[in-house]
């Protein structure tokens, strides 16, 4: 009777904790979510600590920074309207801002002369940066 | 390829008819046409001054819609102002 050899299976390595306690993560209050048991399960639901609705998890920033071949930061929005560049990423960023600025600022003094298109691009950039 | 600042400056305002910022204090180019602002480009202080990185340059070309190469190509003189502002004015249809 022929037999095979039995293939081995492969094991992931068991998670473990860190070795230092101080390495954990920080976490507020809100990050915290009690769910009740109960004998049919049909009615558990969590439960949240505080009054208030759970906080929605961030919105992905409206901007990126990049590193680009020579070494200069180069922060950008989202639908590409807006640049801006420096030595740090914090140099791109503010930047960035006051290129944005400038920019809001222009088109909305030239609101009634925009092509549609910048029309667009102007509603665009208002409602990824709100408030400015 | 970076292209020199100044070179890029020039090609926007002297071949392709944009408008610098009148106060000077920035480096903002607005393009006119028929009465209407068609696009908004900035060279960035940021950049050193002195030239315009090769990323930097995508950057600007992105801000107007118009590829990489049709602003390189604008800037080098092998696009001229026609067909530069064809490609913008096509490029606002993406927007």
């Amino acid at each position: 009777m022929a037999t095979t050899a039995p293939d081995r299976l492969p094991i992931a390595e068991s998670s473990r904790p860190p070795s230092d306690p101080t390495a954990l993560q920080a976490h507020g209050q809100q990050d915290y979510v009690a769910s009740p048991s109960s004998p049919t399960g049909a009615e558990a639901r969590p439960i949240f600590l505080s009054h208030q609705a759970p906080t929605r998890p961030p919105l992905p920033s409206p901007i990126s920074v990049i590193v680009d071949t020579g070494g200069q930061f180069v922060a950008e929005d989202a639908i590409g309207a807006v640049y801006g560049v420096g030595a740090t990423p914090q140099e791109a960023v503010a930047d960035f801002y006051r290129a944005l600025d400038r920019r809001l600022a222009f088109l909305r003094t030239h609101r009634a002369q925009l092509h549609p298109g910048l029309l667009r691009e102007l509603g665009a950039l208002e409602r990824l940066f709100p408030g400015r | 390829m970076p292209f020199p600042t100044r070179e890029v400056r020039r090609a926007l305002t002297s071949k392709h008819g944009f408008v610098p910022d009148p106060s000077g204090d920035h480096p903002d180019f607005s393009r006119w046409h028929n009465g209407q602002v068609i696009a908004v480009t900035h060279i960035s202080h940021g950049a050193g001054g002195r030239e315009v990185s090769d990323y930097v340059l995508g950057r600007m070309a992105r801000q107007l819609r118009v590829s990489g190469p049709t602003l390189r190509g604008a800037i080098t003189c092998s696009i001229g102002p026609e067909a530069f502002l064809q490609a913008l004015l096509d490029g606002l249809q993406h927007r």
